[in-house]
């Protein structure tokens, strides 16, 4: 951890004030690092391999089944962490050291002052706080002194536990929009630096898996019985897994003059409420195609200048048809020409962390010209007619990249990312 | 901390509020003024009615917020069902001609419908959905979790307030709900500022939520200062503040005051406040300060473009601080919100921010949230 100068920043007082507006004259925003953790393994790379591979990370497993005498597939994270460490901060905490090795701060120590954070997620370190829940029924209300509160944080502890780690005194956020907070949150944390408020914010998502979480989408019959097969005629639901994704925005001028590895470009960033459902999307899609149009305004970029989109693709029978009638209504006859994949048959869907994983996966398809596969897909869907890369990667020059996620609560989500 | 700054023309308007705390309905019971009271920046500071060892409940009665209680009112846990009275209660202060389509929507499950972009739900709370996970929690151990309820766990998601809001009023602008401690409903008020600013939406619903469930209640209630206490120093309270902000740019309502449920009190103060137009935010700034360097003083020193003329503090603050802070802020008040509702975690700056729309005269009003877990925010407001 960083420790401070006993006084605080001169900044305080107001020595740097910014505006929002004109919105078109904002600062640029770049990617100069990325960390990971998901099912394949610690660390962008492995994560990488496995999706243009086209290695499925999930395994059956039955650790969360209460209940449920299905062995349901799942995307845990193998590899041990510090077993005092609440899982989804170690996630967290094990992202963000890679995140800030890449973008080149550990030379010099911490992140520059004034560093902040927006992290999302569904249930944060809420796992831990009900853990106690458990402790104090089991001992009994007379004996609560004896069962320590475990503190502030709940959705907030990963977040504050990053903050400790890495002395960040910016902004320091947790957002929670479902399924869609990974991408919601780098949009934040790049609006947070296009408005003046940092130079350098940490972004991305977390969950880690639980009985909560299996058994509430076994509840809803959402899960997948044998494999996940997104936009297959065959698909029957989805697998959850569990992952954390940070990546290091920057103000790109600031980025440049230290000599930052610039990965990528926020270019722009768009979120939209369906208004229809608790957990099923709109039919027509109409929430996320005002995500994307926001996305694509903010960037002043045209629909055809979209070369590759990294899916939300669930492998739901609703999202998939869902993503397909928006992508058809947004780029029209183009839409079957852009390839869409989804990473889900790889790593699971991993809930707050899977839009930041998936941002992190258009930029390393905006440096590598290789698109992944979308894996499983064997049987053609009538409804879902596009180019979804079937099983086998491919190389496309793409300059130009488009995420998307959807949660419960109707949440949308888009993220428009450039080649640096 | 870095401030932003809104133009004289970019700053957006706060044009009708819902409060819900265990005060009561509306800001009135917040000022702590009964009808022949003095309320404005000049009032005395305190004595407060004593919160006392009462439960930090908010009493809804329906009828007061609506004729029919809406359908999707019956599916909400404690949660929703402070947000979405809360958000209401706002949407019928507003001019029938400047409301979203309210009644139709809501008196039914939605159809088919087409929602309204230029309208989105910004929100923030510290517990968020607690008493729901709990439950789902508790349903779904052992041998019986597959007779759980589905629907228990459909309000497990944080921002399921959000999702009823935007369901039941067609709204399908920007959306977020912000889960980051006691300054999370500060957050989104300033989302919904910078949303506005940059033209993203014309209005949106913004506020905080709080309902913090027996467990965590029963924990507090016990004074038991070496666990809980340590993090809730104060009365744990439940309630929701949530305003309908707007654009800057101008409409007939420019020369309004934000509006509430509570009956306007014709005391001094409060008449010139509402004769001075909306209430604006000019500016914010927010950090992570663990460690507790930043002080009022410094807040107050902040470049915003008007003076401030009373300082409401949102969030339960040590004796020490509030003393080092009224003597900072003198001779301007200090008004300690949780003195008057309980801590009301996230939802106590939006509530700060409905009481200052009551209050603040010629001068602005500075909004301090303060998570004792290290967040910080500030809120410059003003005419």
């Amino acid at each position: 951890m960083r420790h401070e100068p006993s006084t605080p920043e001169p900044s305080i007082p107001g020595a740097r004030a910014t505006s929002p507006e004109p919105p078109r004259a904002r600062r640029r925003v770049v990617v100069t690092g990325m960390g990971a953790v998901t099912a394949a393994g610690r660390g962008v790379e492995r994560f990488w391999r496995a999706c243009v591979e086209g290695r499925s990370a999930l395994r059956p497993d039955a650790r969360f089944s209460a209940g449920d005498p299905r062995l349901l597939p799942l995307g845990l994270v193998g590899d041990p962490f510090p077993a005092d460490e609440e899982r989804a901060s170690a996630l967290a905490l094990d992202a963000c050291d890679e995140a800030v090795r890449g973008a080149g701060f550990a030379a010099g120590g911490a992140p520059p002052r004034g560093a902040g954070l927006v992290l999302g997620t569904c249930l944060g370190g809420a796992i831990a706080t009900l853990g106690w829940i458990d402790d104090v029924e089991r001992r009994g209300a007379p004996a609560l002194r004896d069962c320590p509160f475990p503190g502030p944080g709940g959705l907030a502890a990963p977040a504050l536990r990053l903050a400790a780690r890495h002395g960040l005194t910016g902004p320091v956020s947790t957002m929670s929009t479902a399924c869609s907070s990974g991408t919601g949150a780098v949009a934040a944390a790049a609006d947070a630096i296009r408005r003046g408020e940092s130079d350098v914010m940490f972004a991305g998502g977390v969950d880690a898996l639980s009985a909560f979480v299996v058994s509430g989408f076994g509840l809803l019959r959402a899960l997948a019985s044998t494999e996940v097969r997104p936009f297959d005629r065959r698909r029957d639901g989805l697998a959850l897994g569990e992952g954390a994704a940070i990546v290091v925005l920057e103000e790109a001028g600031s980025a440049r003059r230290r000599g930052a590895p610039i990965l990528a470009e926020i270019l722009g960033a768009g979120t939209a409420l369906d208004a229809h459902h608790m957990t099923g999307p709109s039919p027509d899609g109409a929430g996320v195609v005002r995500a994307i149009t926001a996305a694509l305004s903010e960037a002043g970029a045209a629909a055809e200048s979209v070369d590759f989109i990294s899916a939300h693709g669930t492998g739901t029978s609703f999202n998939d048809r869902m993503e397909t009638v928006a992508f058809k209504r947004l780029f029209g006859g183009r839409a079957a020409l852009i390839p869409i994949d989804s990473v889900k048959p790889i790593i699971g869907h991993t809930l707050g962390a899977a839009g930041a994983l998936e941002a992190i996966l258009c930029a390393r398809v905006l440096a590598e010209g290789i698109v992944p596969p979308t894996i499983n897909y064997r049987e053609p869907d009538p409804e879902c007619d596009l180019d979804y890369v079937p099983n086998e990667a491919r190389r496309v020059v793409v300059r130009r990249a488009l995420s998307t996620s959807s949660g419960f609560g109707g949440h949308n989500a888009a993220l428009f990312l450039g080649a640096p | 901390m870095r401030w932003v700054r809104f133009g004289r023309d970019a700053a957006p308007r706060f044009t009708a509020f819902g409060v819900l705390t265990p005060a009561g309905v509306g800001t009135g019971p917040l000022a702590g003024a009964g009808p022949s009271a003095r309320i404005g920046p000049d009032a005395p500071i305190g004595p407060r009615a004593p919160v006392g060892p009462r439960p930090a409940e908010v009493t809804i009665a329906l009828p007061a917020l609506c004729d029919e209680p809406p359908i999707r009112f019956r599916r909400l846990d404690r949660y929703g069902e402070l947000g979405y009275a809360a958000a209401r209660l706002a949407l019928r202060a507003l001019p029938a001609g400047g409301r979203p389509p309210l009644e139709a929507a809501e008196t039914a499950d939605p159809g088919p419908g087409v929602a309204d972009p230029g309208i989105g739900v910004l929100l923030g709370s510290s517990l968020a959905c607690w008493a729901s996970n709990v439950r789902h929690h508790r349903e779904s151990r052992g041998p019986a979790a597959t007779q759980a309820s589905p629907a228990t766990f459909v309000r497990t998601v944080a921002n399921a307030v959000n999702g009823d809001l935007s369901i039941a009023l067609r709204l399908g602008g920007p959306g977020a709900l912000f889960a980051s401690g006691w300054t999370a409903g500060s957050e989104a008020i300033m989302a919904a500022a910078s949303v506005l600013a940059e033209g993203r939406a014309r209005a949106v619903l913004a506020g905080g939520v709080e309902a913090p469930g027996p467990d965590l209640r029963v924990m507090h209630a016990g004074g038991d200062t070496q666990t809980a206490g340590r993090w809730f120093s104060g009365l744990l309270a439940e309630g929701a503040a949530i305003a309908m902000m707007e654009s800057a740019a101008g409409t007939a309502r420019d020369t309004e005051p934000a509006r509430d449920t509570e009956p306007a009190r014709d005391a001094g103060p409060a008449r010139d406040a509402r004769r001075a137009g909306p209430l604006r935010l000019h500016a914010y700034g927010r950090a992570h300060d663990p460690e507790q360097r930043i002080s009022l003083a410094m807040l107050l020193d902040a470049p915003a473009p008007i003076p401030f003329g009373l300082v409401v503090v949102a969030n339960t603050m040590p004796s020490e601080f509030l003393e080092r802070a009224r003597v900072a802020a003198a001779p301007r008040p200090v008004l300690h919100l949780p003195d008057r509702t309980g801590e009301l975690g996230a939802a106590g700056a939006p509530a700060a921010v409905a009481l200052a729309s009551a209050l603040a005269g010629a001068e602005g009003v500075l909004v301090v949230a303060r998570d004792l877990a290290g967040g910080v925010a500030a809120l410059a407001l003003g005419r």
